[in-house]
Formats: structure tokens, C-alpha cells, sequence
């Protein structure tokens, strides 16, 4: 049986192993790689300030997972109020296929219209390929919840974005 | 499931930012989580503290204990007194009369000395004395205090006499609180001639107080009054009056108090005097006296003793009684069972000793104040009260509103710390993180709008 390392050590072996994907999953949930890089930051350290109750519990990433979506919620909740002034309302950008930088640009407008709700089930749906029932256990909801929400999400998407989104996952 | 969206959103987490450095994460992890586990020890500090100070734990409600188990608390004189605390709740704002004893206390926030008032419940109240002002003599019966006028300790209010006492010489009450006797006029100061030679100006007034009506009747004009102490007897209708003054032969005037007879003088030696306010022996019959056996009483001497004599009211007569060799400077405050109870200083001892004279010598009794000089006790307690009773002490709660604000803090922190705790702890499944609220958007919200 392989000794078990140090707290310490056993944490930052699971950053280096982990938080570039939960980087990735950031930049999705704020579209603004700025927000992402906090909100990686201050997941982390949540986490780390709980770390040996975490690894008790025996499964780190869902524990990771959930804290991420929750604090990213947590924020919004905070910061909705806010007004953040602008001199002038960015357009909207259109979409090309064939484009990378374009697509990703389009791709967080397309997410910022959604609520971050939406854009938490879209992102666990569609990006970490999680079940209804696995997507329902990290936000502490009910299946029927997400596939609302799911439902919802990609009928806005279509609305403002209608090449991101194939047709026929769109249910109606 | 995949399609187009899986595709889209890969591509553009590849812009992802870098993660941060794993040991700074770490270092800023354990310090909050030095932070969250100060703040539950403070939590639970405060919610000790809190408890240990509650109102149903403070040492003011009395329990008396022992033989005389069936005596109602009002009736128990405490075996010790403890000082106030500096923001004990003050009389006017809150009375708590009528009260078992009064005593004068340094231990104030005015930086002047206050007098304590310690209520038939056990609960402490100050009155904050300006500078030079006397406190005042309590009634027997616990209600009145007298000083240049009239308080009620039952309800804060003063009522004025028709002209108020000078209140530097002590009144003295009569054993029923209907009447005390008390001087004015020996606050004048001294008043010099042309040549510089001193001028008599107007004799002080001794006058009868009645305190139903707040009256006042002159009974006798005294040039010495600056040892002056009075006695009345026990069915009030007879008061000796003692004065002392340099170039006066000490003496006693017994006096009636509804002006039927002319006073009777006696005049005594400079080591004799009135014993005290409580100098009419029990059946009206004698005057208790006290004799220096050293030196003259206004000598002060330091190794002064004295023994009891008895003043024959008809006659004059005095006779010494059997107890010899008593040390320090009594005064004569109550009777109990026959014996006359003493509360004396002496000279090099802190505080005050109150003892039962007894026919051999002295016996202390459980009567132990804090603060400086005696208690003033309500006398009629003093007699007939319970003695011994559990020792007392202020209760923190019994404050002024400034005191309340710093434990509303405490307070509001406390809350403000369970209810995080609490929340943190309810989470589903992600301590330290925030409810998710699973439900669609409200309509309405802003971005459920956009």
C-alpha cells in the first residue's frame, strides 16, 4: 500500500493534475478569463482551508466540482445589483465557423445572455459530459430542474446564437 | 449529445487562463482556516461568557440559609457587601428603595466619591455625590434618606423641606421615621470684624424635621455644634442633644420634643459623650454614654479605650457599666436583645467593625462592607433582621444604558458568527459554499430579461 503523502503535498499534486480543466471550466461559467482565473483562485483556496475533510470524503473532484458552481453562483448573487457602467454597449458578434478567436468570443457573448444557472447546466451538460442526475447532485437540485434549466438554456441560445446549437437538441 | 455545442464550448475553454501557484492556494487556504476556527472559539467564548453572566447566575438574589431559613430575604442583613461595579445602574434612574444600607464608595466613574444603596432584593444602585456633598442619613425604615432635604428612596423623588438643613452635620432620625432632628446655619464659615478679630454670627438653628409634612421647628439655638451628636428616645418624644466645641464644657440637653418641658442639662467631662443616635437605652429610662479611658475624644489618640456608662434621664446620674478596655471610636447605632451594637474605626485599621457591647466587652457581628468609613444601616433591621446572611455582590446587568452598547456588540458579533456557522454548515454537501438554489430564475431577474 503507497504511503500517503502530506496535505500538503497531496493538494498540490491534485492543482497540478486538475486545475487546468477547472480553469476551463471557469472561463465557461464567466466568460471573462479574468473572472475565471478569481474564481479558480478563491475555489482553491476554499478548498484548501478544508482540505483534509475533503480528501476524507474520498472523491476530491466532485467536492471541487460543486464548491466551483457554487461559488461562481455565490458571486453572481453578490454582484447583480452592481451596475457596471459602460461607455458604450459592445455589439454583438456574429459567428464563424471556421474562426477560433471569433467562435470563442461569440461562444462567451452566446453564454453571457444566459443566466448563470443556465450556463452551469450547459457546462456540466455539455462540457464535463455529466448526466441529468450527475448535473442535478453538483448543484443540489432536482433532475427535473436541470433538464428545465437545459431546456431553457438552448432555446435562448438558439434565439441569440442559432449556429451554436443543433436543431435537434433544442426539445421543444 | 455532443454536437455542435460540446464542440464550441471546447474550443473555446482551450482560452482558459493559467492555474495558480498550488503553494500559494495552500498558504492562503490555512490561513482562512486558522481565521474560521478563531472565530468559533470566540463564538464560544462569548456564548460562556454570556451564560456565566446571565442575570439568573448574579449573587444579588438573596437564599438565606441556616436556622432562620423561614425569614423572608428582605429581612436578612447580608454577611458581606462587595463594591459596585463602575457602571452599576444609578438611583435616580432606576430606585430600589426602600434599602437595607447605604455606603459611600471611591469606586466611581464621576472620580468623586458615590454613595451605594443596596436595596431590600439585593440590588446595588449609585448616586454619584458632588464634590464636598454629604450622602445623607437613612431613615430607619429603609426609606427616607435625609440630607439637606428629604429623598424617597421608594420613588427617586426629593421633597424639599420648608428650609433645608445645612447637611454638613449628620441628622438623626427617630426610632419611628417620622421625624428627624438635623442643623442650620453651621455652614457659614467664620465672619472677621475691622480689626481682624472673629464676629459670632447667628447660632446655629437644631431643628425637628417632620416628614410628613417637610416642616422643620426650631427647638434650640447652639453656639457648638461642630461635635454635635442627638439621640432620640425610644417613643420619640425626648431628645438629648450633646455638643462639644473648644472654650465649651462638654454637655447634654435632654429636650421635649413637643416644647411641654424646659430642657435638662448635664454637663460632661471632655473624655464623656453621647454614645450615638441610638443612645436611649430600649426603655427610655438611661442615656447610653461613652468614656474615653485614655484621653479626651477630641484628642484622636491612638491607643484609645473606652468603656459604656448609663445617664439617668430623671436624675442625672451616671453610672459605668461592666465592660471595660474597649478599643477604638464607637458610636451607638441600634439595640439588639438588649445589647447596644457599636460600629467603630480605629486609627491605623482600615474599615469599620460593628460589635454588640456585651456586659465583658465586644462582639463582632457578620457585618462586613466594602467601600470607606460605616455602613449607614436601616436601623430597624439592624434590630430585628436576620444577621448573617449570604455575603452579596452587584450583578453586571444592573447597569446604566452606555453599558448596554459594547455588550450589544458582543452580541450582534456572536449572532453574526452562529448564524455563518450555522449556514456553513447547512450546506448540501459543499461546507463553505452557499446554498444552490436549484429553481428556475424569477421572472423578472435580470438576466432571465436579457
Amino acid at each position: 500500500m503507497p504511503p500517503i503523502p502530506a496535505a500538503p503535498d497531496s493538494f498540490r499534486d491534485y492543482v497540478h493534475a486538475r486545475g487546468a480543466a477547472l480553469s476551463r471550466t471557469a472561463l465557461l461559467l464567466t466568460s471573462d478569463p479574468h473572472l475565471a482565473e478569481d474564481l479558480v483562485q478563491q475555489t482553491l483556496i476554499a478548498v484548501a482551508s478544508r482540505w483534509e475533510r475533503v480528501m476524507a470524503g474520498g472523491d476530491p473532484d466532485a467536492y471541487v466540482r460543486r464548491a466551483l458552481y457554487h461559488q461562481h453562483i455565490s458571486w453572481w448573487r453578490r454582484w447583480r445589483r452592481e451596475p457596471v457602467p459602460v461607455e458604450r454597449l459592445p455589439e454583438p458578434a456574429g459567428f464563424e465557423p471556421h474562426g477560433g478567436l471569433d467562435t470563442a468570443i461569440a461562444v462567451r457573448q452566446a453564454l453571457r445572455r444566459l443566466t448563470p444557472k443556465q450556463r452551469a447546466v450547459l457546462v456540466l451538460r455539455y462540457f464535463d459530459d455529466l448526466t441529468e442526475a450527475q448535473t442535478a447532485a453538483v448543484l443540489g437540485v432536482g433532475v427535473g430542474t436541470v433538464k428545465s434549466q437545459v431546456r431553457d438554456a438552448l432555446a435562448r441560445l438558439r434565439t441569440v446564437a442559432p449556429d451554436l446549437v443543433d436543431l435537434q437538441e433544442v426539445p421543444r | 449529445m455532443s454536437g455542435r455545442l460540446a464542440q464550441v464550448l471546447a474550443e473555446t475553454a482551450e482560452q482558459a487562463p493559467p492555474v495558480p501557484s498550488p503553494d500559494d492556494l495552500w498558504r492562503r487556504g490555512r490561513h482562512r482556516r486558522r481565521r474560521r476556527q478563531t472565530a468559533a472559539a470566540l463564538a464560544c467564548l462569548l456564548l460562556v461568557a454570556a451564560l456565566a453572566w446571565s442575570p439568573v447566575r448574579s449573587r444579588t438574589a438573596l437564599e438565606f440559609a441556616g436556622p432562620g431559613a423561614d425569614v423572608l430575604p428582605s429581612e436578612v442583613l447580608p454577611s458581606e457587601v462587595a463594591e459596585p461595579h463602575l457602571w452599576q445602574r444609578t438611583f435616580h434612574g432606576d430606585p430600589n428603595g426602600p434599602v437595607k444600607l447605604t455606603f459611600t464608595t471611591g469606586h466611581s466613574l464621576n472620580l468623586e466619591t458615590a454613595l451605594v444603596l443596596i436595596g431590600d432584593d439585593g440590588s446595588y444602585r449609585l448616586d454619584y455625590l458632588s464634590p464636598g456633598e454629604e450622602p445623607g442619613v437613612l431613615s430607619p425604615n429603609g426609606r427616607w434618606l435625609l440630607g439637606q432635604n428629604m429623598t424617597d428612596l421608594t420613588t427617586g423623588d426629593t421633597r424639599k423641606l420648608d428650609r433645608a438643613l445645612s447637611g454638613i452635620t449628620p441628622a438623626v432620625w427617630a426610632p419611628d421615621s417620622r421625624t428627624a432632628v438635623g442643623v442650620i446655619g453651621d455652614d457659614t464659615g467664620t465672619s472677621y470684624g475691622p480689626d481682624g478679630q472673629e464676629i459670632d454670627g447667628p447660632a446655629p438653628e437644631i431643628v425637628l424635621v417632620d416628614v410628613a409634612s417637610g416642616f422643620t421647628r426650631t427647638i434650640l439655638r447652639s453656639p457648638d455644634t461642630s461635635r454635635w451628636r442627638a439621640a432620640f428616645s425610644p417613643d420619640g418624644g425626648r431628645l438629648a442633644v450633646f455638643s462639644a466645641a473648644p472654650g465649651h464644657a462638654p454637655r447634654v440637653l435632654i429636650i421635649d420634643t413637643h416644647g411641654g418641658e424646659q430642657p435638662r442639662e448635664i454637663t460632661l467631662t471632655d473624655r464623656q459623650q453621647l454614645a450615638g443616635p441610638a443612645a436611649w437605652t430600649p426603655d427610655g429610662s438611661r442615656i447610653l454614654l461613652t468614656a474615653g479611658d485614655t484621653c479626651a475624644w477630641a484628642d484622636l489618640c491612638q491607643e484609645q479605650t473606652w468603656h459604656p456608662q448609663r445617664l439617668d434621664a430623671a436624675t442625672g446620674t451616671i453610672a459605668d457599666d461592666t465592660a471595660r478596655g474597649l478599643r477604638g471610636y464607637p458610636t451607638v447605632v441600634a439595640w439588639r436583645d438588649g445589647e447596644p451594637i457599636a460600629q467603630q474605626t480605629r486609627d491605623g485599621h482600615d474599615g469599620c467593625e460593628t460589635v454588640t457591647v456585651t456586659a465583658t466587652g465586644a462582639r463582632t457581628l457578620p457585618l462586613a462592607v466594602a467601600g470607606g468609613g460605616c455602613a449607614d444601616y436601616a436601623r430597624d433591621l439592624l434590630e430585628t433582621g436576620a444577621l448573617g446572611g449570604p455575603g452579596i455582590g452587584p450583578s453586571p446587568w444592573q447597569a446604566q444604558w452606555w453599558a448596554y452598547l459594547p455588550a450589544a456588540v458582543l452580541l450582534l458579533v456572536l449572532v453574526q458568527v452562529v448564524r455563518v456557522i450555522v449556514r456553513r454548515r447547512t450546506q448540501v454537501g459543499v461546507p463553505g459554499m452557499p446554498p444552490a438554489n436549484g429553481r428556475p430564475e424569477p421572472a423578472g431577474s435580470p438576466e432571465s430579461e436579457a
